[in-house]
């Protein structure tokens, strides 16, 4: 599949940031071309554009794609460009795994170099494996090696992203200390001068770490070291949060065949009540019980598109608070008996007597409260 | 990477702060980085002659830019936002250590603390104003400073209703762009504050000049105040009576100097400026509301980096100090990398290890921030962004290299004024009282012990009282003459004769000592204008405190004002409990307190008096007291009322026949068994009479105990002496139940514990019938009893400290 054409892409569940905004991506490397802006090697953009392509860019046409702070996202292109691993941490939901496909995206062109870390997954899937049909055919030799993310990252030159990399077991994530820092990696099988994989520019590694997983796997002081470590954090801006929820929402619905998007003042709702319960602070300042679950902008998205769903297929078409209340069952409570007596404290609290859209949600609360029962 | 001089060469599509953004969303908000040309280019002197700088307050590039274009105007006049009281701006000249401050201070004329406040101007080397006075005064040009004295702006502030703080350290505060302004400006620079917006504009360029200066700082300053809705001369009244006040001044320099007048204002203020004075009459924003008969003043103060570092925000301060200080002293591109230096040598003296791998990773990063957010040298936000990228390794992780670079960032210098500097009275009186009493005011602690029995020794213990009540720190009362809480003081306290007192001077003390300057001229007059202050709300136990720390500073006589707070106070309350508190405390001081000296003072008795009579008419309204706690509490307060009016009945006119009167009806009332007991006990010990009210409360086996335990609360050396009040329990006993008995047993223990032993043998002998072991007597003198007593004490306390308290005991065993 090719950028070219948005048919290609209309049959593609969720095309890849590359392909998806390639538009932004050449606007971009001929802006970077024009001004002769210093772009490092082995990168398709400079680090200025790389910026630009994440947070977006109004003179260049170039729209926003992740909401933070521009200090942060500068802090990890410059990881990226003075050959540290960039390892990004934070709470789930806060797109972490979604900056780091930007990011790789913008510097390589390129966001499939990709390792899932997972309590199974092995040096193969990490480094290289083999095909054994030719390795007993002709023994050991570039042709008989099947290379994995990080082998192509070093041959290619490209970032390699390594997603939820403390579900690995230590032994496992200390493989990448010596690709890390010495920008190398042995091949004992291989005969010279296939023995030794010098790392090509352009290449580096995005790790991404759940900070509510961090039990999991410690990572070795040794690791840490050679990456560098910045935390995503959940939106705070509430303006910039309601229209990042409505413009997915609505690119989801859309992409569902369906016309009508949330209307504003629910999605407000939806995005207040969400950084409510995950600060635990009502607007007015007044403290409300946080949820157990993370309550991030990613989750506020899909229990849009849920709204939107439930008004479509079970409803009149258009969403209100009631439907609102039914998507939150499944995002909000997940297994936690908890959680369903802190919603009653916010219901109680935090909903009942606001005005507008919060009425729907108060009126509709029985469908939810009864959940547990 | 990209080029990292935003100047040089200039890229259109980049967040350049150098250049207009074309995206900029209103086109009513002037792009604070281009000059209009419509507008008259405010480099060169307007058609009045007169060099308008905004600026920004501790900016070093302001600091710069002032300095320069008095260089390059040589004005005859130079005009500066700060307090305009003070009028000899020589005494800034003198020679000082900055960072000082300007303290501008005012009161009310009869020192009662009602209108009491200041304000602190401070300024460091890197300060615009600072530059602007040092320069200009050095260059022969008549320097004022020219904003609205401090006294007119507080006392419109009170008129105004206003809640901006008005005895804080609050003045030179910057006016905040309204939010939609600043987040036009932060999307354009890419930085989050203010602070960081306003560096990439005018700071991280050492080689910005003054021209660049101010064609960015005069519409930046204009959009600011255009943002916050503030159309022409209008802001709100605080700001527009600051700027009449500075316009006027403007006005009348400018009509009476031949040559050029530099204005330096907050970057805000300086179009409301050029549209009054260049409007033609501007009103007087004083009038005729000039405050008569306050008391105002200035000083000059010492301050500290970290002083000034921890009034960032809201009140004038400026974060980060010490590296403003560097990057204005030293413009080459060493600077900032020297600070990371710095903050790793901190750590090696601590023996924390740096590794070499982790900074040269710190200034790779830092560089390549520096790079891509196209500063012209290495910023903080640069260097502190690339420790914080290489070392934090975990959510709101803080390394020892990131806390260590922050303080190197505060910076640890400490302003000293110059000798000879002018201070406030109280400075002088205080240097004076303490040469004449021998305290040494050195960096040394030392630990003074305070004979109370003495004239020098009860002298020196109100100025050490003195000191602490006007919050200079280093002087610290470490063992007092007691350890029960001042405020609940009586005549049964055991007390000491000495007090220990732990004096270290420092810079700190010095500054504080200036400050509370502003409260009075003498030690007695500055501590009872802020003890009136601090009465201003009071309730009864504040009142009680105040009086006492009043009697131990020494406040000869309590001025009428405090004197009718603390009246209003006893005057505004019905709570028995906290109005015998007062009543303990005061007869205290009148009766018993020759240390403090206030045996016998008039104004001490007129105090008892209504203390008295405010108990007496609570006494009238006696209600339910609820739990047990406030029961007890009762209790006490019926004795401390009782006690307390015999003890000064002879000597000061205390109601004895309304107490009488009160008892009398109170006995007959419907109250619990406790409380009745207490009465009946009050009753008795005021008459003598027991009356006929022992026979009460029997009927009720659980009750009985209870009023045992009011009436032996009350009166329990009465009750002892003449046992045969406890008759009727005896009797009643005898018919009661097993059940009953049982019921009534817990209350009757806690009756009798506080009894003594002879008390109880008495007791006993009388119930039994048979004569009571003769107690062995002891004849001993009052220094042996003194004596004994104090050993008591001491043992009680080891007693305390190895067993806790008798209260966290009784915790401790619920538990169990």
């Amino acid at each position: 599949v090719t950028a070219t054409g948005g048919g290609a892409l209309a049959g593609l569940q969720r095309p890849a940031a590359e392909l998806l905004h390639a538009d932004d991506l050449a606007r971009l490397a001929e802006h970077d071309r024009g001004g002769r802006a210093a772009v490092p090697q082995g990168w398709r953009l400079s680090p200025r554009s790389v910026v630009d392509f994440v947070l977006g860019n109004a003179r260049l046409g170039v729209g926003e794609k992740f909401v933070g702070e521009r200090a942060f996202v500068e802090r990890c292109v410059v990881a990226l460009a003075t050959n540290r691993g960039l390892m990004l941490i934070g709470e789930p939901g806060t797109a972490k795994s979604y900056l780091s496909e930007l990011l790789a995206a913008a510097v390589s062109g390129d966001s499939s170099l990709t390792v899932q870390g997972s309590a199974s997954t092995t040096d193969d899937a990490i480094k290289y494996s083999w095909n054994y049909a030719l390795l007993l055919a002709r023994g050991p030799g570039p042709e008989s090696l099947v290379p994995a993310p990080v082998h192509r990252g070093m041959t290619e030159g490209k970032v390699v992203r390594f997603e939820e990399i403390t579900r690995c077991p230590i032994e496992v994530q200390d493989s990448l200390l010596s690709v890390l820092s010495d920008r190398v990696l042995t091949i004992p099988e291989l005969p010279d001068p296939h023995r030794t994989l010098y790392a090509a520019k352009g290449f580096s590694i995005i790790a991404t770490a759940n900070t509510r997983d961090r039990g999991v796997n410690e990572m070795s002081a040794a690791l840490k070291r050679r990456f560098n470590f910045e935390t995503v954090r959940p939106i705070t801006d509430h303006r910039r949060e309601v229209a990042l929820v409505q413009r997915q929402s609505d690119a989801l619905l859309a992409a569902a065949g369906l016309q009508t998007g949330l209307p504003g003042d629910l999605t407000d709702v939806l995005v207040t009540a969400f950084a409510e319960l995950r600060t635990g602070r009502l607007t007015n300042g007044q403290p409300v019980d946080q949820l157990s679950t993370a309550m991030s902008t990613a989750e506020a998205v899909s229990v849009a598109f849920a709204t939107g769903l439930q008004a479509a297929w079970f409803g009149d078409g258009r969403p209100d608070g009631g439907h609102l209340v039914e998507a939150l069952v499944g995002t909000a409570l997940k297994d936690s008996g908890e959680d369903l007596s802190r919603l009653r404290g916010y219901f109680a609290r935090g909903v009942k007597g606001r005005k507008g859209r919060w009425q729907e949600l108060y009126a509709a609360r029985d469908r939810i409260l009864d959940a547990g029962s | 990477m990209p080029d990292p001089d935003p100047t040089a060469a200039p890229d259109p599509a980049q967040p350049d702060p150098a250049q207009p953004d074309p995206a900029q969303p209103d086109p009513a908000q002037p792009d604070p980085a281009q000059p209009d040309p419509a507008q008259p280019d405010p480099a060169v002197p307007d058609g009045d002659g007169i060099v308008w700088v905004p600026v920004r307050h501790h900016s070093p590039a302001s600091a710069r830019a002032v300095a320069a274009l008095i260089d390059e105007h040589d004005p005859a006049a130079v005009l500066v936002e700060g307090p305009a009281e003070l009028t000899d701006l020589g005494v800034l000249t003198l020679g000082h250590r900055l960072p000082i401050a300007v303290m501008s201070w005012t009161r009310s004329g009869d020192g009662d603390g009602e209108r009491a406040g200041y304000a602190l101007y401070p300024l460091a080397e890197f300060s615009p104003e600072w530059q602007a006075v040092r320069r200009g005064l050095a260059r022969g040009a008549q320097v004022e400073f020219i904003d609205l004295p401090w006294r007119d702006t507080l006392a419109l502030r009170e008129r105004t209703g206003s809640d901006r703080a008005t005895d804080a350290a609050a003045a030179l505060v910057d006016v905040e762009p309204d939010e939609r302004f600043y987040a036009a400006l932060a999307d354009h620079t890419g930085r989050a504050d203010l602070s960081s917006v306003w560096d990439e504009f005018f700071e991280i360029d050492p080689d910005l000049d003054a021209a660049t200066y101010l064609r960015r700082a005069a519409p930046l300053g204009a959009g600011i105040r255009l943002s916050c809705g503030v159309d022409g001369a209008r802001p709100d009244p605080e700001n527009a009576a600051r700027e009449q006040h500075m316009a006027r001044c403007i006005a009348r320099v400018r009509a009476r100097t031949r040559g050029v007048v530099l204005v330096v204002t907050g970057a805000f203020h300086t179009a409301g400026l050029q549209a009054l004075v260049r409007g033609g009459p501007i009103p007087d924003p004083l009038g005729d509301r000039r405050e008569a008969g306050d008391e105002h003043g200035t000083a000059l103060v010492p301050t500290s980096y970290p002083a000034l570092d921890a009034d960032s925000g809201y009140l004038a301060g400026q974060r980060d100090p010490g590296f403003y200080d560097r990057v204005f002293t030293d413009p080459s591109p060493r600077a900032v990398p020297d600070l990371l230096h710095q903050a790793t040598s901190r750590l090696r003296t601590r023996r924390v290890v740096v590794t070499a791998a982790d900074l040269i990773a710190v200034m790779t990063t830092a560089r390549g921030l520096q790079q891509l957010r196209g500063h012209a040298r290495m910023w903080r936000d640069d260097l502190v962004d690339g420790v914080a990228s290489v070392l934090v390794k975990d959510v709101d992780e803080n390394p020892p290299l990131l806390r260590a670079l922050h303080e190197v960032l505060c910076g640890d210098r400490v302003g000293r004024l110059a000798p000879g500097t002018p201070v406030p009275h109280l400075v002088t009186w205080v240097t004076g009282r303490c040469a004449e009493l021998g305290v040494e005011r050195s960096r040394r602690s030392q630990d003074l012990t305070v004979d109370l029995g003495t004239t020098p020794g009860r002298d020196l213990s109100r100025l050490l009282h003195s000191l602490a009540v006007l919050e200079v720190p280093g002087v610290d009362l470490v063992q007092d003459v007691t350890d029960t809480d001042p405020a609940r003081l009586s005549s049964r306290t055991v007390v000491r004769t000495g007090q220990v007192w732990r004096v270290r001077w420092s810079d700190r003390s010095e500054a504080a000592l200036i400050l509370a300057g502003r409260w009075g001229p003498t030690g007695p007059s500055a501590v009872a204008a802020v003890l009136a202050a601090r009465t201003a709300d009071a309730d009864v136990p504040e009142v009680a405190r105040v009086l006492l720390t009043a009697a131990r500073c020494g406040i000869g006589e309590l001025s009428a004002r405090l004197q009718a707070r603390l009246a209003a106070a006893l005057q505004g309350s019905e709570d028995l409990v906290a109005l015998a508190t007062a009543l303990q405390v005061v007869v205290r001081l009148h009766h018993f307190d020759h240390w403090l000296g206030t045996v016998g003072r008039s104004d001490v008795a007129g105090l008892v008096v209504l203390a008295q009579e405010r108990c007496v008419r609570a006494l009238e309204r006696l209600a339910d007291p609820g739990p047990a706690p406030a029961v007890t509490a009762t209790v006490d307060a019926l004795r401390v009322l009782v006690e307390s009016t015999l003890t000064v009945s002879g000597e000061v006119d205390v109601d004895v026949e309304g107490l009488r009167r009160a008892l009398h009806e109170q006995v007959r009332g419907r109250h619990g068994p406790e409380v009745a007991g207490a009465l009946v006990g009050a009753a008795w010990l005021l008459t003598g009479d027991p009356e006929q009210g022992l026979s009460a409360a029997l009927g009720d086996p659980a009750g009985t105990g209870r009023f045992y335990a009011g009436l032996l609360g009350v009166a329990r050396h009465l009750a002892t002496a003449s046992p045969q009040i406890f008759d009727p329990v005896d009797l009643a006993l005898r018919t009661w139940t097993d059940e009953e008995y049982l019921d009534a047993l817990p209350e009757l223990r806690r009756a009798f514990a506080r009894a003594n032993r002879a008390e109880k043998q008495a007791l006993l002998a009388h119930l039994s019938g048979r004569p009571a072991r003769a107690a062995t007597r002891f004849a001993v003198d009052a220094p042996t009893l003194l004596r004994l007593a104090a050993q008591e004490a001491a043992l009680w306390e080891r007693a305390t400290r190895l067993t806790g308290t008798p209260a966290a005991r009784a915790q401790a065993d619920g538990r169990r």
